[in-house]
């Protein structure tokens, strides 16, 4: 079985006006890097909070590694938010014990070692660090992990262009290559060249999951352009 | 993974809590420093009450504030506490915080456990700071007025219970000191339970202010106040029942004694309750964090 992800007819709504994810099936493989793209308020946030189970679904189910979202999917899935949740008065120190403690695929090694390379002190405190950085160091618990699935929420997003490199590598280096990468962004230029597979979503509906190569062997064009003529105001 | 939540949760609140301890610490050297005004022994002491000069009204009156300051400080510690231990539930859960916590894998049985053990040691540090700093002050308080030193008052005070102790259970009874047990027993168990029982009303109030779409910490603090007048609607009404039903029929004698002890009674019903409300203010969390979890 190469399914890792299976996501069956999903929906989430806020009220009976406002439904942010609306009967989405899907099923991920193993082993890849995946886009989740859509303008905004197309569904991804809340769909990747659904996969972390930090929103419950309304309808429908997700499976990871055929388990629905729980105790045992949360040990296997690295996930990085679109914020800072770590609070300011805590060293680096003390959150890489943290993860150490609650996460057996965390490698404090791995951590210190890509901290090292940005010259990021690990007895800071968080509040002393820019957002540039705390993202980084956010960046650094995710990908220190050796998990089956990452979920990274706009990872790019608010960071200067040599950040993004330095983001875009990290993701690259680190990630266990068994593992599936689900990545939400706006900026497709930027991630295009690392992406194996891309979802489209629109108004919490899918409205493409294809690969990388189809759209450009079919659409003889690059995500990138390709989604702008899709979502072409 | 439990002990492991209530590791992380100690190092979360023990600095705060700690503040607070030395807090109670200074409103006890303050408290302390009032009863050594000559406030006190003009008030209560065999002098009477007399203002001689400008030094001593200045006495009373810096005595009168430190006083008051005590009081307040005290208030505040022990209200601080449960501000705090609601503030950080409400944070580490509900907001972005709560990221962290609600990803890891971990049940929500443990999380919430871990915070109510946590929270419920603080308050028990707090108030058994509290009562410390009161035997301190009354000490210094009876010190004050009648010139003893402290090891003098504390022999005066074991003198006095040893004397006094066995007369009085003599004078009650086998039924007085039956009432007295029940008494004491219902008092110990509502002071010991209480205190996490009571924080899980108000962490379950917290979680049921999250059901709703919009401000969330109104919403909460609401449901407190509905869940107290609630709590205390119920206890009322079948505590006067009980009540009523003992001593209907029974003579004045009778009555009064049956009076007694349907009030020891009431204490149990108000116990009863009030753990009642926590198991389903538990479970109203566990739902919340569970089931309809909506983190923004």
């Amino acid at each position: 079985m190469n399914e890792l992800l299976e996501i069956t007819e999903l929906t989430k709504s806020y009220d009976e006006k406002h439904v942010a994810v609306n009967n989405i099936s899907l099923k991920l493989p193993k082993g890849k890097i995946i886009g989740l793209l859509g303008p905004n308020g197309s569904g991804k946030t809340t769909l990747i909070k659904m996969l972390n189970g930090l929103l419950v679904p309304t309808r429908g189910s997700i499976k990871i590694n055929g388990q629905p979202v729980g105790v045992e999917t949360k040990a296997h899935v690295a996930y990085l938010p679109d914020r800072t949740y770590l609070t300011g008065g805590q060293s680096i120190n003390r959150i890489l014990n943290y993860f150490s403690d609650f996460y057996e695929d965390f490698s404090r090694e791995k951590a210190l070692e890509m901290l090292k390379s940005l010259d990021i002190d690990p007895a800071c405190r968080m509040r002393t660090l820019s957002k540039g950085t705390k993202e980084k160091v956010q960046l650094i618990l995710v990908m220190s992990r050796n998990a089956d699935l990452y979920v990274l929420d706009e990872p790019i997003a608010g960071v200067d262009p040599a950040a993004r490199d330095y983001i875009l590598r990290t993701i690259i280096n680190n990630y266990n290559p068994a593992a599936t990468i689900l990545i939400s962004t706006h900026l497709i230029g930027d991630i295009e060249k690392v992406l194996d597979e891309v979802i489209f979503l629109r108004n919490g509906q899918l409205i493409l999951y294809t690969s990388v190569d189809n759209i450009r062997e079919q659409q003889g064009k690059s995500v990138d352009a390709y989604f702008r003529e899709v979502f072409a105001c | 993974m439990l002990r492991k939540l209530i590791k992380y949760e100690w190092k979360d609140v023990y600095k705060v809590g700690l503040l607070l301890v030395g807090a109670l610490a200074l409103a006890t050297l303050v408290g302390f420093l009032a009863t050594q005004t000559p406030m006190w022994s003009e008030l209560f002491g065999e002098s009477g009450s007399q203002m001689n000069d400008l030094s001593e009204s200045l006495l009373w009156i810096v005595g009168f504030f430190a006083f008051f300051l005590y009081t307040m400080m005290l208030m505040g510690v022990v209200y601080g506490i449960f501000i705090y231990l609601t503030v950080h539930f409400y944070k580490t859960m509900y907001t972005d915080e709560g990221y962290l916590l609600h990803t890891l894998p971990v049940t929500k049985h443990q999380i919430l456990i871990s915070k109510i053990l946590v929270s419920s040691l603080w308050v028990y540090i707090i108030y058994i700071a509290m009562l410390l700093s009161l035997a301190i002050f009354a000490l210094g308080f009876v010190g004050g007025v009648t010139s003893s030193t402290f090891p003098e008052l504390l022999q005066q005070i074991a003198v006095f219970l040893e004397s006094v102790w066995p007369e009085m259970l003599r004078e009650m009874g086998p039924d007085g000191v039956s009432l007295l047990i029940h008494y004491a027993g219902s008092m110990g168990l509502l002071m010991l339970l209480g205190i996490p029982s009571g924080l899980l009303c108000i962490f379950g109030a917290t979680s049921l202010g999250q059901l709703f779409p919009k401000h969330r910490v109104l919403m909460s603090i609401l449901c407190y106040a509905g869940i107290m007048i609630a709590e205390a609607m119920i206890t009322g009404i079948l505590g006067s029942v009980i009540s009523a039903a003992a001593i209907m029929g029974a003579s004045a004698v009778e009555s009064f004694s049956l009076g007694l002890h349907s009030l020891a009674i009431r204490y149990d019903v108000s116990l009863f309750i009030h753990l009642l409300m926590a198991v389903g203010l538990y479970m109203v969390s566990y739902y919340v964090t569970s089931r309809k979890l909506n983190m923004d």
